[in-house]
């Protein structure tokens, strides 16, 4: 059916960056934000005019709000606009020609998507890229932490307590030879995802399982609880261990002394 | 669906402190002037709507000029970044080759020199959130070859010494360098990218790689400096290995 399936060979790399027309709705997500930002500050410009000196003293409160107000006025208006695309044709998994349905409409959330998405990261709130998520559709749980990388906004799930770091990459959807690859990628509880990692489609992570730094997933990979994964691709699997159980195994290989002295001076 | 935004995925441009301080000057001039075209199309937007009385459409028009402003600021900015460059290209020529990391050595001077000239365009390019105009146009614009329909706005490449053909897609944060530093030497060397090449995200190609046609690369692999692709293989690995399976 798919070449990729069943080979070992994947190649994963991101497409939203095809440009038609669907990249006006982005045009008319940040037009109607600025104009909602004129009028709600309309009663700032008029002391201006009026001459008020307190004007002076509320300008960087208000440029701090004109931010917030701004992404939060985008983004529910990109939420509106996916209700209605999604409504007209929901979004699916599977494999997709380039010519065929779903490729446009993935195209089109992908554009709505984007601005939102793109002013929340460069705010410097650290939670509020999860509120947008959430409305966006991606199902995140409590205490969770997003650093600075690359989330798709759909098809992606993250359990309770886990941990995302710098620049790795979660990716729902892949772009071979022509065809457009999506499928559901689920993180459990308490997991944690390494730096510079990449997550490729259909990886199931079951809950307490790591995955390393600099390490790539496979398509429908499945990786079991309480193990630590690391390489490219992601084959080779520890169990998780204390540090004083790692180094007693080490001792017994003989790889490793340990050294009685440097313990005791740090009690 | 956000790149990474702390790093910008402008093209790399490092310079060397010692440079930095020296052509500050030329730095700051180059943002002053790119600022002036601005300041006269404000004053004249100012004079038509609000001064004639069509207050109005002052405030209607706004987003629209918001918009006109980046792009003038682009425009601007990269014309006069190109006539400098033009300036001290004639002065000394850039070339491939091994130099000394020495401001004694001329070539890497004037590296640092064209890095600095060519920073500001490329830092508006890349922190530009509307899709139109970005880092694919401006390196186009410093004479990098870019084939028709390819992706590469969302990845860093190097601003000089790169050709890249048709319908490439080079993934997310993929890194494409024809420099580098190792200890005391200095290398600037041409990259080399066939028609049809798939790149994964996260890929890194060192100085003087060339890829052949259809050549497809799996996500996170590194090149060493001066390796060949062949086409119609697939790659992987830190070095990046040849895989068995043919397409």
């Amino acid at each position: 059916m798919f070449q990729i399936k069943n080979s070992k060979i994947q190649i994963i790399s991101t497409s939203g960056v095809f440009k038609d027309k669907a990249s006006l709705f982005l045009l008319f997500e940040f037009i109607i934000g600025i104009f909602i930002v004129i009028f709600s500050s309309l009663w700032l410009i008029d002391y201006l005019i009026k001459g008020i000196w307190l004007f002076w003293f509320l300008v960087p409160l208000s440029i701090y709000g004109c931010l917030f107000l701004f992404t939060f006025s985008i983004s529910l208006i990109a939420f509106l606009l996916l209700r209605i695309v999604n409504s007209i044709y929901t979004p699916q998994e599977g494999i997709f020609e380039r010519d065929s349905k779903d490729w446009k409409f993935w195209r089109y959330r992908y554009w709505i998507t984007f601005l939102p998405l793109w002013s929340v990261r460069a705010l410097p709130l650290p939670w509020m890229d999860i509120v947008v998520y959430r409305m966006f559709g991606v199902k995140i749980g409590r205490n969770v932490g997003i650093y600075d990388g690359w989330v798709d906004p759909e098809f992606v799930s993250i359990g309770d307590h886990t941990m995302t770091s710098l620049n790795t990459m979660i990716h729902s959807h892949l772009i071979y030879n022509n065809k457009l690859f999506i499928k559901s990628v689920i993180i459990g509880k308490n997991c944690i995802v390494g730096p510079q990692s990449v997550i490729s489609p259909g990886t199931i992570m079951k809950k307490e399982a790591i995955l390393g730094a600099n390490s790539v997933t496979l398509i429908d990979q499945v990786l079991e609880s309480g193990l630590i994964y690391i390489g490219i691709p992601a084959l080779k699997s520890f169990p998780i261990t204390s540090l004083e159980e790692a180094e007693e195994k080490l001792v017994k290989l003989g790889k490793y002394k340990k050294n009685e002295n440097n313990k005791e001076s740090l009690n | 669906m956000s790149g990474p935004t702390s790093m910008k995925l402008a093209s790399p441009t490092p310079v060397d402190e010692y440079v930095r301080k020296k052509f500050l000057f030329l730095y700051l001039t180059i943002i002053f002037i790119s600022f002036i075209p601005i300041s006269i199309f404000e004053y004249f937007y100012y004079q038509i709507f609000w001064i004639s009385g069509w207050i109005w459409f002052f405030w209607l028009f706004i987003p629209l000029n918001l918009i006109a402003g980046i792009y003038l600021l682009l425009f601007s900015s990269l014309i006069i970044s190109k006539l400098f460059l033009t300036i001290i290209n004639l002065i000394h020529k850039p070339k491939e080759g091994t130099f000394k990391r020495d401001f004694k050595d001329k070539d890497y001077k004037f590296w640092n020199i064209r890095n600095i000239i060519k920073k500001w365009p490329i830092y508006i390019s890349g922190t530009n959130p509307l899709p139109w105009l970005k880092n694919k146009f401006v390196l186009r614009f410093f004479g990098v070859k870019i084939g028709k329909h390819s992706l590469c706005d969302q990845c860093w490449i190097s601003s000089e010494f790169v050709s890249i053909g048709k319908n490439v897609i080079c993934g997310l944060s993929s890194t494409i360098l024809s420099y580098g530093i190792e200890q005391n030497n200095f290398y600037l060397k041409k990259i080399l990218i066939g028609d049809n090449v798939q790149m994964g995200s996260k890929t890194v190609l060192l100085p003087g790689t060339i890829v052949g046609k259809n050549v497809q690369i799996f996500a996170h692999t590194y090149t060493l400096p001066g390796q060949i692709l062949e086409p119609n293989k697939k790659y992987k690995g830190h070095p990046a290995k040849m895989l068995e399976e043919s397409m």
